[in-house]
């Protein structure tokens, strides 16, 4: 029987719970729920109806609460305390509190899953740090977006494609198009020019020739001098930071007077800047006005003419567009204004962002030594794919054993349901916990981050930096990087375990050898293996091409080779036969390295002919200066024909190809035949063996020699004699040049240089894919040690029963060796995909042989087999006693 | 029906001006104004006493307790001086938002 009075007195202690309610404020609901009950009986309803709808409104207790808490709190949010904020889920404080209690409890497993994870954050971060920087190539101009270089192509076939136009266009575009607020033309200087102050020598410099406006289109700041004026005079030069304090010391450089080229052409330097950022893909020392380009090529050729000549594409330019103007029709435009100069052109003309220069050139032909090397945006795709399999390898570690740990956590999430935990909750409380793991994992992340940065750095080249003060990206990409992670390998356990049946849950009916665990778990670990082997083989592929580019015979010997400059013209063959009284000296030539293509000297096909020429060939050749010991020094060998010698004057004044340069002039009979470079005409006395100009990369292009005594000197040393051989070159040389420094190199660093990017890029995956190999070992290893555990009673019962232990440890891993051999089958389809889009890059490579894959492959099979092996081996070796006493 | 917003608003002003009629309770407060608003201002009920109380605490109205029918306690409600005070603050804004509400209504009434 319904008492009204017993259901107020009920109603009255439920809600004197509540912790802001005070007793006044209860008695006058009270009053209230009374009215509203006589209230209610007197429309007509019974006593229990009433009672049950009046104090129906009172459901949202919990608000009321707040509401009355409100009232009286000086709280600025108020938000009673007994209330979790809004966006911590409640119980979150158990979840957490179960978390650490499973990471203390379990060290080994979660050791592997926190330290694996970490691990593999650490890649993904030093990743993103490396492929940030990439991206900040040239990012610093104010003017950047409206930056534009011009590419040209070979109109026919649109092959060829090289950053060049010709010279008189930018002067003209920066006139005729109001869309084109400024233009600037850059030239090259040689590198090993001589470069004199009062106080030093350097030969080693980049020279950058360029029209005034050139500091007021770049952000290049100067610390010296008025970025408008500073380059007006014609016989001006800007020099870094740097180069001022090794040519001037600590004094003021500006209005002091520098002797470039053989101490002929005295400049006045009107600036300093700072030094060139090396995210710039423009890397210089000097800057002076183009109208140099005169003077500097005058050893080899009459320029005069070509400040006027539209007919061919000489010299870099770039343009300042006004903002958001229309790319294609300037486009169009600069193609008119071409055709009404030159009806005949052979070449096109396009338009490249600058931002897109540093990543977005791989098609284009490798431009001066004024540039820093591009990198191929397919580099920094391989790159982030790893990052991206090694973190997906240790995420599937996590996934792999928590869901093999959760089946033990029956018991808890059984309870948990009982108790009224919706599904949401088990599965919010399990992600919960991969995101308490995997913030774990992102602390320990960047504590290794911040102690591998200076060897990342060091190896990788780039400055890269991990500030202090957060940068809001790099925040952000942390932020997900946790999120991502802990999303990965805590979804599918969430899903899973959250569905489990309390009643199966707490009488531990669940089953691990459900069918649909047991395959998901074995394509995980495939997965896992998979990307392991994919790892492996990729990163054998490029230790194998980078140890056939460091070994590959180039065509010359590069051992042993010191580069200098030379004293001036008049003492130039004086000074080499005093150089070569030394024992220690093998020979001395003249003639930089062969390393040509690094060196910028090209030449354009149409400054180029030969006999039998027909009207549309065009072969731009590299050119080099040398004198008759230089095919000694370098320890070259001829194909036909001879090289200069004293011996045949009349050869003095010919030509020697390569064999390169021979095929593309589809010649048969190339010797005697005459040949034109610019002005100087001879004929072809010889054909040298083709050897590596640039880098790999490139195929080996056609090249000229030319004979002239005056340049840099290459000396052969005698390896046993070093040392003393360099003290004697330094006497010699300060005898000449009593005053100035000595500077040298050696050919074999100035390559290593060359080939330093890829290397470098070599290593950095080595040491990812090495470590990815640890993680998914480490995740293997924990995995097949449950899956022992597991089966521990069945072990005992079959020991007892008389069963061997290699047969059983044959038996456990049985399974295991199917899967990795099917993974590894798959993994050698991807990685063949990978392998031969990175040595497309190349133009000399390895073969992709079948051996690489079948190493590789057996390594991992090998590696997995083995951690197998030990915990199969161990487990079965174990007292069936202890196993089957909880029976 | 109207908006949370403008309910929450409009609580205190009403619960002024029915004061001022003269002394009432929770239950009979609410009830009037659901009556006078024809279901349009309908309170979530238990919701009220809340408001009544921080009322009371800023000294707007003062609260007692009365014997009914020789059976149980009521808590009425009346309006102080202060609370007059606040009714006219309150009255003057609504006024000032309605005239100009209604003029700009009469503005673009010819607009269709």
């Amino acid at each position: 029987m319904f008492d009204l009075e017993n259901a107020v007195d009920r109603w009255k202690k439920a809600m004197g719970k509540s912790r802001a309610i005070q007793d006044g404020d209860l008695a006058e609901l009270e009053a209230y729920l009374r009215d509203k009950v006589e209230d209610l009986i007197r429309q007509g309803l019974n006593e229990e109806e009433a009672f049950r709808r009046a104090e129906a409104e009172f459901a949202g207790a919990e608000r009321l609460d707040g509401d009355f808490y409100r009232v009286h709190t000086r709280r600025w949010s108020g938000r009673p305390p007994w209330q979790t904020p809004r966006f911590v889920p409640a119980l979150v404080w158990n979840y957490f509190k179960i978390a650490l209690r499973k990471i203390r409890r379990q060290k080994g497993s979660a050791a592997i899953t926190i330290g694996g994870l970490a691990l593999a954050m650490t890649v993904c971060l030093l990743t993103i740090l490396w492929i940030q920087y990439e991206f900040s190539y040239d990012k610093f101009h104010e003017n950047g977006p409206d930056i534009f270089r011009i590419v040209a192509e070979t109109r026919r076939d649109r092959s060829n494609r090289r950053d060049a136009a010709p010279i008189p266009l930018g002067p003209a575009l920066a006139k005729t198009l109001p869309e084109v607020r400024k233009a600037v033309r850059i030239n090259y200087g040689f590198l090993n020019e001589r470069i004199e102050s009062p106080q030093a020598v350097i030969f080693k410099n980049a020279t950058c020739m360029t029209d005034p406006d050139f500091f007021t289109l770049f952000s290049f700041p100067l610390i010296q001098g008025d970025p408008r004026t500073v380059l007006s005079e014609p016989n001006s030069v800007v020099l870094s930071e740097t180069a001022a304090r090794r040519l001037f010391g600590n004094g003021n450089p500006v209005g002091r007077t520098l002797l470039f080229l053989d101490k002929k052409f005295p400049l006045t330097v009107s600036g300093v800047m700072k030094d060139v950022p090396k995210t710039s893909h423009l890397q210089f020392d000097f800057v002076v006005p183009i109208q140099m380009v005169d003077v500097w090529y005058k050893n080899v050729a009459d320029w005069s003419g070509r400040w006027e000549d539209w007919s061919q594409v000489l010299c870099s330019t770039y343009l300042q567009l006004t903002p958001g103007a229309d790319i294609p029709a300037v486009e169009a435009k600069i193609g008119r204004l071409v055709q009404e100069n030159a009806p005949k052109a052979d070449y096109r003309l396009s338009l490249q962002s600058l931002s897109k220069i540093h990543l977005h050139s791989a098609d284009i032909a490798e431009g001066s030594f004024l540039q820093a090397p591009p990198l191929r945006i397919d580099q920094v795709r391989l790159f982030a794919a790893i990052a991206f399999i090694v973190l997906l390898i240790a995420a599937i570690n996590y996934t792999n054993l928590n869901m093999a740990r959760s089946l033990n956590r029956s018991k808890e999430i059984g309870i948990r349901k009982v108790a009224g935990a919706s599904r949401l909750n088990i599965a919010r409380q399990f992600l919960g916990e991969a995101l308490v793991f995997s913030s774990l994992a992102l602390c320990g992340a960047l504590v290794s981050t911040v102690l591998l940065l200076p060897l990342f750095t060091s190896i990788s080249g780039r400055d890269l930096e991990i500030s202090l003060v957060p940068k809001i990206p790099l925040a952000l990409s942390l932020l997900g990087l946790t999120a991502i992670t802990a999303v990965a390998s805590g979804l599918y356990p969430a899903l899973v375990v959250s569905s489990f049946s309390p009643a199966k849950a707490l009488k531990n009916r669940l089953r691990t050898s459900r069918q649909s665990f047991i395959n998901l778990r074995r394509g995980l670990v495939a997965v896992q293996i998979v990307g392991s082997a994919v790892l492996t083989i990729v990163t054998a592929v490029i230790l194998f091409q980078m140890r056939y580019v460091e070994t590959k015979d180039l065509g010359y010997d590069r051992k042993n080779i010191l580069v200098t400059g030379y004293p001036d013209q008049k003492q130039g063959s004086a000074f080499k036969s005093d150089l070569l009284r030394h024992p220690g000296i093998l020979s001395v030539a003249s003639g930089l390295p062969p390393t040509l293509g690094a060196e910028g000297r090209r030449m354009a096909g149409a400054r180029i002919s030969w006999e039998g020429k027909s009207p549309e060939a065009d072969v731009p050749m590299d050119f080099a200066l040398v004198d008759e010991i230089y095919l000694q020094t370098y320890r070259m060998t001829m194909a036909a024909g001879r090289f200069f010698s004293k011996e045949f004057p009349a050869d003095l004044k010919g030509f020697v190809v390569n064999e390169s340069a021979v095929r593309a002039m589809g010649l048969h009979d190339p010797i005697g035949k005459s040949f034109q470079l610019m002005n100087r005409t001879g004929r072809i006395i010889g054909v040298i063996k083709d050897f590596h100009i640039g880098t790999l990369r490139a195929k080996i292009a056609p090249a000229v020699f030319l004979y002239s005594p005056y340049v840099s000197v290459s000396i052969r040393l005698d390896p046993r004699n070093i040392p003393a051989a360099i003290r004697h070159i330094e006497a010699t040389w300060k005898a000449y040049n009593p005053e100035k420094t000595f500077a040298y190199s050696f050919l074999e660093d100035d390559l290593d240089r060359l080939y330093d990017a890829d290397r470098k890029a070599g290593r950095i995956l080595v040491v990812f894919g090495l470590l990815s190999l640890a993680i998914s070992g480490l995740g293997l290893f924990g995995l097949i040690s449950f899956f022992a555990e597991q089966r521990t009673k069945e072990i005992g019962i079959r020991k007892i029963l008389g069963a061997s232990v290699l047969g059983l440890a044959r038996e456990l891993s049985a399974e295991f060796v199917v899967l990795v051999g099917g993974a590894i089958v798959a993994a050698w389809a991807v990685s063949y995909a990978i392998a031969s889009r990175w040595l497309a890059g190349f133009a000399y490579r390895i073969p992709l042989s079948w051996w690489i894959f079948a190493g590789a492959g057996a390594l991992v099979f090998a590696l997995t087999l083995a951690a197998m092996g030990v915990k199969a081996f161990r487990a079965a070796r174990a007292n069936p006693v202890e196993a089957l006493r909880y029976e | 029906v109207i908006s949370k917003n403008l309910l929450a608003a409009s609580t205190k002003p009403i619960i002024l001006v029915i004061l001022k009629l003269g002394e009432n309770y929770g239950y009979r407060i609410i009830q009037q104004v659901r009556e006078i608003s024809g279901g349009a201002l309908d309170w979530s009920e238990p919701m009220l006493y809340p408001v009544l109380k921080r009322m009371e605490k800023e000294g707007l109205i003062k609260a007692k307790w009365k014997m009914i029918e020789n059976k149980r306690f009521r808590r009425y409600y009346r309006l102080t001086d202060l609370g007059l005070a606040e009714l006219d603050k309150e009255k003057a804004q609504w006024m000032t938002v309605h005239a100009a509400f209604s003029r700009l209504l009469e503005a673009t009434a010819g607009l269709g």
